[in-house]
């Protein structure tokens, strides 16, 4: 088990050092110049010279070739130090810790969220196989697959919010109002929209695992038994496919993220999305960089955790993680 | 049992999330100061009690909450002085003054002087002004001001203040409240420049000018009639009424700056009465307000022109029919329709805009002559031919535009190629000598004096790829240089006439700024400037 | 065979044929769209913003261009990305996977690492960052969607190249000594077919659906073309006014992936039934 975590360590470090050379390089020869922010005419009327222009690069660390940016930006990050933000100068590091948790908050809620829906759905789903009501449940979570996150949220605002005014359309709180209600009630509509496609993929995956369990033996000695159909499916199936579920909540770690930044640009949620869209519209590299950077080390982590729980739960693990890649 | 089942959940769920939100939200409000509890409180009361109870005091604790798509990111003036920015924090910061078409309203300045020969300006503070946090604002802060400004590697945005053209404006402090401002050659603008700054305080960063990432950007800095009560990156600006302000009191307890970036979530809020103020995004959202109770439209020249260009370097343009070719063939007035509509915009017939000094209102803009067109377009050999085409995405009414040109040359056998680029992708096209484009959608600020951006946008400092003739640069260079108003008059209006006459560029539209706010919100026709408004302690809820 | 499994195959039928008549439609109108009399750039000023009518069957847009006409043309684009993207993700995902899976070791090793590091990062924000930072036209975007999305696509074929591997026809190519090349070609390839159709329904259906995001981010296809998404975002500012506009480009990514989805998880269940459970 060591050895594995050690191997997944390293493993780890080499992706997350491939991913922010690739992301760098990216931003690094891209069209488009971030001094344009204090150099466009709706900004100043004053042309600035060459030289004036080649100090601003030099304070703003825009100086250099692409290694030599790289290195001088990778060895800050080491030290923890992320850098100034172009648009603002202020520490991107600040900046994003000070989002991170609206955004955590966000994909916890809607985790927890899909996780509790899609666990007695897909019970019952496989516990009734080709019943009506598993026809019923996999009818509707191939919409949830299929739903564009966006539109969804966007024909929800226009339901819950215009037409029959329940809800706030926007923002995470209404200023001045302190209350934790007031938190709830803007998140409901980004929680659902965002837990949608989570909850149908894990509702398929229960669905399918409980099948699998309802044919081993002991299932099926224990229906034969009579034992109630809730108690069968909670002490026995359940058990069996909490492993299961943990790995795939692990590996959907990603898709959660990504949906989260959609999600909260379609609602104005202050989280990392807007963060991020926001530097992307103004070029503000060092920023993206921080943004991507942390998201990959979050999903990294999540990969990460889901493995060392499968590799504690399951012994066959330490044989090597081949036998999941087939 | 389900329903309730499910309920039970989602309550569960939205608990988790609130743990972390708030977690992270105590950081950025806690400075909340007791006035804004006190608002809160009002608030709750007047929930209960109905509005009808307002009273005085209630008045007082009001809330004015403006929906914008982004926050500021930082308070400092200086750095905020694109559109977005100056209108979150014009009730936090004041100018010097106002310069408009037919008055000069005061603010910091008690006055501003210019010597006979129009080469020194003595600025004039009035006495006794405070910054927000209690220290008295003086000459020293200009200078501070200003010396940030000349400090070039720091993002500040006023530039202009202490330049013209290359040369720099020398400052020097007089006495506690004077300071001269002393120019390398006479610019005209510059009486309208100066009053446009907003001052930020020496004490706060130390007499430091390398503002960029000061701390202090993000503390009361203020000299506004209203100061910081919290500021949430990302979500929100809350201001409160400064009690130690010069002028007239402000009227209304809080302004609220909350982030709602989709345009149709903001009609939503307004509708639901979470906000008392809506920017108006499209025709559509100004003809659904129109005569509706609850809601007052209010409409204001923005002082912008758009408009078509063509690139000088390009070869297509070798032989000037082509352009007129191009000019013949549009038809302004379906593209104003079509892409702004009827309150939106109105069609541009020059150069300078509708809300400029010098605006000439007589001057006739280019018509469509679809036969001279497409006599123009055979004789230059641009029939047949596929051009080019670059808008700015981040600009309003552009796309559309630019696709109703695409169809209308269609009718002379022109086939256009439309790019959009983003804002700051878009200036490293334009402004530059790159030749493998024909033409592009552009827009600049003409409000006021002409002698400030319009004459950068086509005597090189900017639109490199105009092809302004001599004799137009030479009418720039003597508006400048003139002081008598009359004589200026008379420059401009050639100037204007030989730009329509050498097709120099094509101007398009003049857009107007629609608003709309809730219609207890009063003291709204006080603010002619755009963004709105000029002065926030004229406005009170009713 | 029992009743129980003959309603299964019946049901799972059903629903394909559903599901295929539907594509089918979809395609079909979007490849006749040219039959409309109205051209889907023409731009009619005084038609704007209409609601449903005789004329404009699903009403016009702010230009006064008629919806369902550019529905059909939108349609053209969303799945030519979507067909072109999972074309380019399959030919490279299949060629990784059965390299990987034939040649196993070191070269199994590093590729198995590559698609590691695919998972380990947030495609959809990388998409959007390299492509805010890129040339954007059709050919970067199927680019960036295939280059994010082919290592579903290897993973499972280098499964089943795996097991075919041990197969006694493979085994006695190899003994005889046919060249590694023609093995793959003839004999692994063929019979990865039933997998790689199956994961070719499924990535169109997500490449439709992240082009949608990303035209709706504002980073999709530029003018004058539209697909479904693009419709969507600039059908954002009239949503309130005219909701139809954004109803109509929605529905039918909806619909559209909706099949996708249900063909490949039926092809799987009626191709592979042990490996659907």
């Amino acid at each position: 088990m060591r050895d594995f975590i050690v191997k997944r360590l390293a493993q780890m470090a080499s992706v997350f050092v491939i991913v922010s050379m690739f992301a760098f390089s990216i931003i690094y020869f891209s069209p488009g110049d971030p001094l344009y922010l204090y150099t466009s005419p709706s900004v100043s009327t004053y042309k600035m010279s060459e030289e004036q222009l080649d100090d601003m690069r030099a304070s703003l660390g825009l100086r250099g070739n692409v290694a030599q940016r790289y290195i001088n930006w990778a060895g800050k990050m080491l030290k923890g130090d992320w850098g100034l933000s172009i648009s603002n100068h202020q520490p991107v590091k600040k900046q994003i810790l000070d989002r991170l948790p609206n955004t955590i908050g966000l994909m916890g809620a809607a985790l927890l969220l899909s996780v509790l829906i899609a666990i007695p759905l897909g019970l019952l789903a496989g516990y009734h196989k080709n019943r009506w009501i598993d026809n019923l449940i996999s009818a509707v979570s191939y919409l949830g697959i299929s739903l564009p996150a966006f539109w969804f949220g966007i024909m929800l605002i226009i339901v819950f919010s215009l037409n029959l005014g329940w809800l706030p359309s926007a923002g995470m709180r209404t200023i001045g109002v302190e209350s934790a209600l007031d938190v709830i009630r803007h998140g409901i509509l980004p929680v659902i929209v965002l837990s949608v496609n989570n909850t149908a993929v894990f509702v398929r995956y229960i669905r399918s695992n409980t099948i699998e369990q309802k044919e081993e033996e002991y299932v099926m000695t224990a229906i034969s038994k009579g034992v109630p159909k809730t108690q069968v499916l909670l002490r026995h199936v359940l058990k069996n496919c909490l492993l299961p579920i943990i790995t795939m909540v692990g590996m959907n770690f990603g898709t959660l993220i990504t949906g989260s930044f959609i999600v909260e640009s379609v609602f104005g949620w202050p989280g990392l999305g807007t963060l991020c869209m926001d530097a992307i519209n103004s070029r503000d590299y060092t920023m993206i960089m921080g943004i991507t950077m942390l998201t990959c080390i979050v999903l990294l982590i999540g990969n990460f955790l889901a493995d060392i729980l499968y590799g504690l739960a399951d012994p066959r693990i330490k044989q090597g993680k081949e036998a999941r890649n087939g | 049992m389900k329903k309730k089942l499910i309920g039970a959940l989602l309550s569960i769920a939205m608990a988790a999330s609130l743990l972390a939100g708030c977690g992270g939200s105590d950081t950025g409000t806690a400075q909340e100061t007791p006035a804004q509890e006190e608002a809160e409180e009002t608030e709750s009361a007047e929930k209960e009690s109905g509005e009808d109870t307002e009273d005085a005091a209630d008045a007082a604790d009001s809330r004015l909450v403006i929906p914008v798509s982004a926050t500021v990111t930082n308070l400092n003036p200086l750095l905020e002085s694109m559109a977005e920015g100056a209108f979150q924090l014009s009730p936090f910061a004041d100018e010097l003054y106002y310069v408009d078409q037919e008055e000069t309203r005061y603010y910091l300045a008690e006055s501003c002087e210019a010597s006979e020969d129009g080469l020194t300006y003595t600025l004039k503070l009035k006495d006794g002004l405070k910054w927000h946090d209690g220290e008295p604002i003086t000459a020293d802060d200009v200078i501070f001001t200003a010396d940030c400004n000349a400090d070039t590697n720091n993002g500040a945005g006023y530039t202009n203040t202490v330049f013209v053209g290359e040369d720099p404006v020398k400052y020097e402090k007089v006495d506690d409240l004077t300071v001269n401002f002393t120019l390398p050659k006479p610019s005209a603008s510059y009486l309208e420049v100066l009053g446009k700054l907003q001052l930020i305080p020496a004490h706060a960063f130390d007499g430091n000018t390398d503002i960029a990432s000061a701390e202090a950007n993000l503390t009361d800095i203020g000299s506004g009639p209203y100061k910081l009560s919290a500021f949430n990156d990302g979500e929100s600006l809350v201001l409160e009424k400064f009690e130690d302000y010069y002028g007239d009191a402000p009227q209304i307890g809080t302004i609220v700056f909350q982030v709602i970036s989709d345009p149709s979530a903001q009609e939503v809020a307004f509708k639901n009465g979470e906000i008392n103020y809506l920017l108006a995004s499209s025709d559509a959202t100004v003809e659904g307000f129109k005569d509706v109770d609850g809601a007052e439209l209010h409409q204001l020249g923005e002082g912008r022109v758009k408009y078509l260009a063509w690139n000088k370097f390009c070869d297509t343009w070798k032989d000037r029919d082509a352009v007129k070719a191009v000019f013949a063939a549009l038809d302004q007035q379906e593209i104003v329709e079509g892409a702004y509509g009827a309150s939106m915009g109105i069609p541009a017939n020059t150069i300078f805009s509708n809300q400029n000094l010098f605006y000439d209102e007589e001057l006739k803009g280019y018509e469509q002559d679809l036969d001279t067109a497409k006599e123009l377009a055979d004789k230059s050999g641009l029939t047949g031919k596929t051009i080019k085409l670059h808008y700015n995405t981040d600009r309003s009414y552009m796309e559309d535009t630019a696709l109703l040109i695409q169809q209308q040359l269609k009718a002379i056998d022109v086939n256009v190629e439309i790019e959009g680029i983003d804002a700051n992708g878009f200036f490293d096209v334009v402004f530059t000598d790159k030749a493998d484009y024909e033409l592009y959608l552009n827009e600049y600020a003409a409000i006021g004096d002409p002698d400030s951006v319009v004459s950068g946008m086509y005597d090189g400092t900017w639109g490199v790829n105009v092809d302004a003739s001599d004799e137009i640069l030479d009418l720039f260079v003597q508006g400048r240089e003139t002081t008598d108003m009359e004589k200026r008059g008379e420059i401009y209006r050639e100037l204007q006439q030989k730009a329509h006459d050498e097709y120099l560029v094509y101007p398009i539209a003049y857009p107007n700024y629609c608003f709309i706010t809730s219609s207890d919100l009063q003291g709204t026709e006080e603010c002619k400037t755009t963004p709105v408004f000029e002065d926030y302690t004229k406005l009170y809820f009713e | 065979m029992d009743k129980r499994a003959m309603k299964k195959i019946f049901f799972s039928n059903k629903m394909t044929v559903v599901c295929a008549v539907l594509l089918l439609l979809v395609i079909l109108a979007s490849l006749l769209a040219p039959l409309s009399p109205y051209d889907p750039d023409a731009v009619n000023v005084s038609e704007k913003l209409q609601g449903m009518s005789g004329r404009h069957i699903l009403g016009t847009d702010d230009l006064g261009r008629d919806t369902f006409t550019r529905a059909l043309y939108g349609g053209r684009v969303s799945l030519l990305v979507g067909f072109a993207a999972m074309c380019v993700a399959v030919v490279f995902g299949t060629f990784i996977g059965t390299v990987s899976g034939f040649k196993g070791g070191k070269v199994d090793m590093l590729f198995m690492r590559i698609v590691d590091i695919f998972l380990s990062v947030p495609s959809l924000l990388f998409i959007i960052v390299v492509y805010a930072f890129m040339p954007r036209n059709m050919v970067t975007l199927v680019l960036m969607l295939a280059f994010f999305s082919w290592t579903k696509v290897a993973r499972v074929v280098r499964a089943q190249t795996l097991s075919l591997k041990e197969r006694d026809f493979v085994v006695a190519a190899k003994a005889l000594g046919v060249r590694q090349s023609t093995i793959i070609r003839r004999h692994i390839i063929p019979n990865l077919m039933p997998q790689v159709i199956v994961a070719a329904s499924l990535s169109i259906a997500n490449a439709i659906l992240d082009e949608s995001a990303l035209s709706f981010l504002g980073y999709g296809v530029q003018l004058p073309m539209a697909s479904w998404g693009s419709m969507l975002q600039s059908a954002q500012q009239y949503i309130l006014h005219n909701p139809i506009l954004a109803v109509v480009p929605g529905t039918l990514i909806l619909i559209t992936v909706l099949c996708f989805n249900v063909m490949g998880d039926m092809l799987q269940q009626i191709l592979d039934p042990k490996l659907a459970e």
